[in-house]
């Protein structure tokens, strides 16, 4: 173990992503061509109803949306393709695209006071509102020699009482409402609550089931989203790093 | 697969399900309908029987017979309303509501809150304090309360409460069976999704065969999904007792485990992979030589982490912490790594094997200790089966079709996957094309009880160690 160690330490033989590399990923999102000539099998096979079609008018939610690229396969005139994706919004609105536009245009910062508070590192108190356990994972995987979200100054803390931003993550369940409203009232000013994963954007699978309303924005003031289901946790480091400005 | 329920007049249950538990048999589940249908499961080996009565006034305790009747009892009473005239309940399995019982087809108004407050524990006296913890843990795992009655540092009693993640994913599966629900299904437990989509599909294409590529394809996807939790339990043993360089050694082996798993399925979690009629897409045969090599890899990788792990400070808190005995698990029924580390050989995917198992060599690893440093010997156990499991699974593919139309008939229908937790159960009722009732039960529900008989005796700080070392869902339990 010892050998190692010191053989990787002289080496400079590391497992941990550059940072250009993480910067310049990006994840995929479906999108329909101008071939689309509104056929609605998309729609149709979409789990979570994504996708619409208004007046021949294709448009995707991709609160909703949980890449599962259905409507890519379904597609008969094959005009639905992977576009590279936001990694982030910071309203609910943003993250609804019209066929053939931009996606990546919607990555906005914060205004200069937020990230002027919040400086280069923010502290992170996850909260799960009934979430699957994947989100869960992938966050806890934040932390691993890959991504070692702690290089940019993102911790994980373990109280509400020391987290500048709540991440949310699962549907907001009818049973852990009353938990997740206390943890909110325990997080000290300024705070940010960012709703990560489709449960959290918009309800997700569970919008019909025992949940309340469509994700956290009914409960609580939501600053920022971060589309995935689960959100991969390279995507939630660089939307942090985005939205607040963070040096990198 | 479909079954033929076994109708019994309510005052004989009782006695038929006693001849049955004596024959060796034990209750996979056991669920309410809609109507005052009662179905029980048991499964002996390879043989599942489903005993089934209709409700006259009060539905028949069972708990005299085997302890772990009173947690489902418990469970119908809560969700279901079925009264039960003398059942002692666990006071462990106890969910927070909307006003009625949430899997009531109506009359269920999730809006109002009924909520009974959580019970103190029964042990009382002097110097002994309770500490509540949760639901809102400090790390980042899902919710649930805990409560501690300790004498100074050993723990007296535990006992859990759970559904705070109560999503009601039952009844919003209650769709015709045309819909494919499988979305749904892999989200039940984001990191059992494959076992649980399995489980699903296997019901759903009852009427028809498979192609031998897709039930390959799922072999190895399930053997994936046994590696990364597995390994993820193993390295939370070495995070638990800060031992950081087989923690973040650990940490890596899961994070390329995942990336192999992107590439295999283009999903991290393996996602979007499963449904039913096989599989969505084929994987090409030039990803799964680089799987085959990646396997290579993992072995040796493995190995390292095991010699690591081969220390005696950490064999200081693992050993003889947490000990679930062989009739505690027994009692309770506990299954999977749980119960094959406590010395009960059973192994859904030996004994009754689906998708390729059959076909495969695998061993059932057990342990007599029972103790959290068999829990994680066990589980290094079967990553290295689950390695030379999905090598025998690349040497004997063939190409062929991977998809084919499900198919369902109307009818009772179960199926038992053996999930990287334990035995899976899903059964589902179909009348008229529509799914009247679909029941899951998570191999976490009955292991949740064996975690509670483990830690009294123990100190406040192994806590965290025997419960990473269970491994347990709360969504899958939750639903």
């Amino acid at each position: 173990m010892l050998k190692r160690s010191l053989k990787n330490l002289i080496t400079g033989d590391r497992n941990t992503e550059p940072i250009d590399m993480m910067m310049d990923d990006r994840e995929m999102m479906p999108m329909a061509s101008s071939d689309c000539v509104g056929c609605g099998r998309c729609v149709d096979n979409c789990p979570t109803k994504a996708i619409s079609i208004d007046d021949n008018k294709w448009r995707i939610d991709l609160g909703r949306c949980l890449f599962c690229m259905d409507c890519e396969m379904v597609c008969k005139n094959r005009c639905i393709s992977e576009v590279p994706a936001p990694d982030y919004a910071l309203t609910r609105e943003e993250l609804i695209f019209d066929r053939d536009t931009d996606p990546s245009s919607v990555e906005r910062c914060f205004d200069r006071g937020i990230c002027k508070r919040f400086g280069r590192s923010v502290a992170i108190r996850e909260l799960d509102s009934g979430s699957c356990n994947a989100c869960e994972i992938e966050l806890n995987n934040m932390s691993n020699q890959f991504y070692d979200a702690g290089r940019f100054g993102i911790k994980v803390v373990a109280s509400p009482r020391h987290a500048d931003a709540l991440l949310v993550t699962g549907p907001m369940c009818v049973n852990m409402s009353e938990a997740c409203k206390r943890t909110f009232d325990a997080t000290p000013e300024p705070k940010l609550v960012i709703a990560s994963g489709s449960c959290a954007i918009s309800g997700g699978m569970f919008v019909k089931g025992d949940v309340i309303g469509e994700g956290v924005k009914d409960s609580m003031d939501v600053a920022m989203y971060i589309p995935g289901c689960p959100p991969e946790p390279d995507r939630v480091i660089r939307s942090l790093i985005k939205a607040l400005r963070m040096r990198h | 697969m479909m079954m033929e329920r076994m109708f019994v007049p309510s005052d004989r249950v009782h006695d038929v399900v006693s001849e049955y538990v004596n024959d060796g048999y034990g209750i996979m589940t056991m669920f309410a309908e809609e109507g005052g249908t009662v179905n029980t499961l048991m499964r002996r080996f390879d043989s599942v029987v489903v005993i089934c009565y209709d409700i006259e006034g009060h539905a028949v305790p069972l708990s005299d017979i085997t302890w772990n009747a009173s947690l489902y009892e418990r469970l119908m009473s809560e969700m279901s309303g079925v009264t039960f005239s003398d059942s002692n309940g666990g006071t462990i399995v106890y969910r927070r509501k909307g006003n009625g019982h949430p899997l009531q087809k109506e009359g269920y108004d999730r809006s109002t809150e009924v909520r009974i407050p959580i019970p103190k524990n029964r042990t009382v006296g002097d110097d002994i304090f309770e500490i509540p913890v949760g639901p809102v843990h400090a790390g980042i795992i899902e919710p649930g309360h805990f409560r501690f009655s300790v004498a100074g540092e050993t723990v007296i009693e535990l006992n859990p409460t759970l559904g705070f993640v109560h999503r009601g994913i039952e009844r919003l599966m209650e769709t015709s069976v045309d819909v494919d629900n499988s979305r749904l299904v892999e989200r039940i437990s984001g990191d059992t999704c494959v076992a649980n989509c399995i489980a699903y599909s296997e019901m759903m294409e009852s009427d028809v065969d498979i192609p031998m590529r897709a039930k390959y394809i799922r072999t190895i996807l399930a053997e994936m999904e046994r590696l990364y939790n597995h390994i993820g339990v193993v390295t939370g043993m070495c995070t638990d007792t800060a031992f950081n360089v087989p923690s973040y050694a650990g940490g890596s082996i899961q994070e390329k485990v995942l990336r192999m798993n992107f590439g295999l399925t283009r999903h991290r979690m393996l996602m979007n992979a499963v449904v039913p009629g096989g599989v969505r897409r084929d994987i090409p045969d030039s990803k799964l030589k680089e799987l085959d090599d990646f396997m290579m890899i993992l072995k040796f990788e493995i190995e390292e982490l095991e010699s690591m792990m081969d220390n005696p400070y950490l064999a200081d808190r693992l050993e003889t912490t947490g000990i679930l005995s062989e009739k505690d698990a027994r009692n309770i029924g506990a299954s999977g790594p749980i119960a094959r580390a406590s010395g009960i050989a059973s192994d859904v995917r030996k004994e009754r094997p689906y998708e390729m198992y059959g076909e495969l060599g695998l061993r059932i690893n057990t342990s007599m200790k029972g103790d959290v440093q068999a829990r994680t010997e066990v589980r290094l156990e079967e990553i290295s089966d689950s390695i030379s499991i999905i090598h025998q699974c690349i040497q004997s593919m063939k190409p062929g079709e991977t998809r084919v139309r499900p198919k369902v008939s109307d009818g009772f229908h179960c199926s038992v996957v053996e999930a990287p937790r334990g035995e899976l159960v899903h059964c589902m009722t179909v009348r008229d094309g529509k799914i009247w009732r679909y029941n899951v039960r998570d191999p976490s529900f009955i292991n949740w009880f064996g975690m509670c008989h483990a830690v009294p005796g123990n100190v406040v700080p192994d806590f965290p160690l025997i419960n990473k070392s269970f491994g347990l869902s709360y969504s899958g339990n939750d639903l």
